[in-house]
């Protein structure tokens, strides 16, 4: 099916937009109800399912870690003769902005200051709860979030460059399942991932609309209603599929970089205007912390005092960066060719997490800092009632707050066009059977159907919905990870047989010997006949 | 199962490929081959003085002398080149490039010759049993271009069904005899059953039975299975051992078997089989 408007692989397309289609005209039909399905739906998976998440989340770590040293590491993914399409410094850039979205805006304040005065295992508004929260946002942040992305982005960056099969997750599954990833079982794979991807993009959409809608109101008192939030859902929608239609090389290239530099300004400014010094100190305490906790936090599930902390958090959390797996496995995947898979694996765990922490100490450390100094939590109190304010009302602690604040309002407006229109045209790279240009009108009907998701998420049960998509498209695909990683094991295996076995070099004395007698003799036998 | 059709050799430049011509030259009279390639890889970039000599000679490349040497040789067997025969000369050492080449070109059946007493140590051919993707077969120089017995050795795994249809095919062109043969052997699993040993062996020769009455169905063959047991010797050593006792000249093995995973690229039976020592062709079905 091949024409101007649609270049679509139909057992995927249709299937993921019916699916899409009747999940929108429910909740729009249901209406209010809606709300409260979400919240049981989103309790009753976490409660159930939280220590599978928690469990097979540690064994992507130790898997990701286990082909880095081991002799698999020295794969190099595009063939033993792959060059690196980019320096290691681009590549290490690449990698940050890939993970770097929303989320980090929305709750780089928030969430480090939410478990400060919520601890769930110290006294509230304690030092030790300033360093317990710290911790858990690293955890939630840190290796585990890169080490999905890592195990997902490797899979698809071997059978892409190494097997040369199409770049799209049901390639990953070709040991598995053979010629049968071609037929029915493929199509599902890649409806799922279709699903991940748009609902873990929704919830992000739906943030930094909240966010932005939040900060409008509190900075120029626009009302903070549903109404503004769907029509700025819908204009920044429009801003993204004009990127999106401009091309992948003009539009979205061009927002990603201009996100990444403003970012660092917004980074930069804070690290000068706030507490300099305990950011500085903060992020060598903090790291050291997580690294010397590292097993313990990773692993805790409230066996004992289940408050049902985690599942609004960890959970939470690792449902939705598997749900973000497809979209950022995705981009790492075409910017790694050339890299052996220890550097890769390295690269994607440490370089983007450490620079995470950077930014986590410096928006909600400085918070709780701050907040700390103070002794009246006043600070903390205004940041947690309204998550999608704390941002702003951490930056009016700090001379040029207006400066500061617009640059966010810019931030988070330009990382939802970024999100957008990348997610757009990754959902559009797998409904289409794994094609790179795909035809505009299609680009622009993911790109609205994302928003389309986000606004009714939103007018259908705020936060609560939003995590609830997240979590409810993650945990299929958490199976589908795990049968991932089997797969690209079983890949791994073959590929460095095959490379042994090239390895060994031919005797090539030998053939020169050969190769000297025979056209030698023909030559005498032929001058022979001549004589 | 369709037709063999596009059929490629590799060749080495020694006597083994005038052997391993008048070899396919046999075989195409029974199955009318559309297309055969002949293949050969140069595997130094440097050249002795010797060879250096005559190219300046010639004044001709490597590769168009391999090339006319081969045509020679094609000439010999066939009587003159055929429009059908190609020639195909990898001209760097890059052995990766040629296995894509070759996978790429989706042969149905590539020929490989095994030697014990000419010169060369079977490095190339292992390699290529490894890596390529299409069904093989290797030749022992002392083989004759006929078949009348052909004997396959099934393990009911995934592999089965397809080692099947291809002896029915090359049975049916051939019109030779085509056996299909199961193993039994008795696993340290049935250790505590020591002392029944019989008992465990006609229940094994049942269950075999009985899969293998499903499969004639399935891949519409006729014929009874044989079933032999292996003792303490490996499955191949016994395979062998039949083959010779039943004066087959063709085995045809699937490239991997039932316990054989990913840590192989080939299985240890099939592995066991084109070992120098054998000197009976054997096709590998992927």
């Amino acid at each position: 099916m091949k024409n101007k408007y649609l270049d679509i692989h139909p057992p995927v397309f249709w299937p993921a937009t019916i699916l899409i289609v009747v999940f929108i005209t429910i909740t729009l039909l249901v209406g209010e109800p809606m709300e409260q399905v979400f919240v049981s739906m989103k309790d009753f998976i976490t409660d159930q399912t939280g220590w599978l998440f928690i469990l097979v989340v540690n064994l992507f770590i130790l898997f990701c870690i286990y082909v880095g040293f081991s002799k698999y590491g020295s794969i190099r993914l595009g063939g033993k003769d792959a060059k690196p399409e980019f320096s290691t410094s681009a590549w290490f850039a690449m990698l940050f902005s890939a993970g770097m979205g929303i989320g980090l805006l929305f709750w780089g304040v928030a969430e480090p200051v939410n478990h400060y005065a919520n601890s769930p295992n110290h006294e509230n508004f304690s030092p030790e709860a300033a360093q317990g929260a710290m911790n858990l946002v690293f955890l939630h942040w840190g290796l585990h979030a890169w080490g999905i992305y890592a195990v997902v982005a490797l899979a698809l960056a071997f059978f892409a460059y190494n097997k040369k099969m199409p770049l799209t997750i049901r390639s990953v599954f070709y040991p598995i399942l053979g010629d049968r990833i071609k037929g029915w079982i493929g199509d599902v794979i890649d409806v799922f991932a279709v699903l991940a991807t748009l609902f873990g993009l929704a919830t992000s959409l739906g943030l930094g609309v909240q966010q932005l809608s939040g900060g409008l109101s509190f900075l120029f008192d626009i009302p903070n209603t549903s109404t503004t939030q769907v029509i700025l859902i819908a204009s920044i929608t429009a801003i993204a599929t004009v990127s999106v239609v401009s091309g992948i090389d003009k539009g979205v290239k061009f927002l990603s970089e201009w996100n990444i530099r403003i970012a660092a300004i917004f980074l930069i400014f804070i690290l000068i205007v706030g507490p300099t010094l305990y950011i500085m100190r903060g992020f060598i305490q903090n790291v050291g912390t997580y690294m010397g906790d590292f097993i313990q936090v990773s692993t805790w599930t409230e066996a004992f005092r289940d408050a049902g902390w985690q599942g609004d958090w960890t959970v939470f959390y690792w449902a939705w960066w598997i749900s973000w797996s497809p979209f950022v496995g995705m981009f790492i995947a075409r910017v790694s060719k050339g890299r052996t898979i220890r550097e890769f694996v390295f690269g994607v765990l440490l370089i983007p997490a450490l620079l995470t922490f950077l930014w986590m100490t410096a928006m909600g450390g400085s918070a709780i800092y701050l907040d700390l100094q103070s002794g009246t939590h006043e600070l903390a109190n205004e940041i947690v009632s309204d998550s999608t304010t704390a941002l702003f009302v951490f930056i009016q602690q700090f001379p040029f707050s207006i400066v500061g604040s617009i640059i966010s309002l810019f931030l988070v407006t330009s990382f939802f066009v970024t999100s957008s229109d990348s997610g757009s045209l990754v959902i559009d790279n797998i409904t289409s059977g794994g094609k790179l240009d795909s035809p505009v009108p299609q680009r622009i009907f993911w790109a609205s159907a994302e928003g389309a998701v986000a606004a009714v998420l939103l007018v259908g049960g705020g936060l609560g919905a939003l995590q609830t998509a997240a979590i409810t498209t993650g945990l299929p695909f958490l199976f589908i990870l795990i049968f991932m990683v089997y797969s690209l094991y079983k890949g791994l295996r073959s590929e460095y047989l095959q490379m042994k076995e090239l390895e060994q070099v031919p005797d090539k004395k030998r053939y020169e010997k050969k190769l000297e007698k025979s056209l030698i003799k023909r030559e005498e036998k032929s001058k022979k006949s001549n004589d | 199962m369709k037709n063999l059709n596009k059929i490629a050799l590799a060749a080495d430049l020694t006597e083994m490929d005038e052997k391993m011509l008048h070899f396919i030259k046999g075989y195409d009279s029974l199955f009318d081959f559309e297309e055969l390639h002949i293949i050969h890889q140069i595997e130094i970039e440097e050249l002795s003085e010797d060879l250096e000599q005559l190219l300046q000679k010639k004044n001709k490349t490597l590769e168009e002398l391999i090339r006319e040497e081969i045509e020679s040789t094609v000439i010999e067997v066939f009587g003159s080149l055929k429009p059908s025969i190609h020639i195909y000369i990898q001209p760097k050492p890059d052995f990766s490039e040629l296995v894509t080449w070759i996978n790429n070109s989706q042969f149905d059946l590539f020929f490989l010759g095994k030697k014990k007493s000419l010169e060369g140590t079977g490095i190339f051919s292992s390699k290529m049993v490894r890596l390529l993707s299409c069904n093989l077969i290797l030749v022992p120089e002392t083989a004759k271009p006929l078949i009348s017995k052909i004997l396959t050795p099934i393990d009911f795994s995934s592999y089965t069904q397809r080692v099947l249809e291809v002896s029915e095919l090359i049975a049916k062109n051939t019109k030779s005899e085509f056996i299909p043969l199961h193993v039994l052997k008795i696993g340290i699993r049935y250790f505590p059953f020591f002392g029944n040993e019989k008992k465990i062996q006609k229940s094994l020769q049942k269950e075999a039975d009985s899969k293998f009455e499903k499969l004639k169905k399935k891949v519409k063959i006729q014929g009874k299975l044989l079933s032999i047991i292996a003792e303490e010797e490996p499955i191949g050593v016994a395979i062998f051992k039949k083959a010779k006792e039943l004066k087959v000249d063709l085995i045809i093995i699937s490239k991997k078997g039932k316990s054989d995973d990913s840590d192989l690229l080939i299985g240890s039976v099939a592995e066991n089989l084109i070992a120098n020592d054998k000197n009976i062709s054997v096709a590998i079905i992927q």
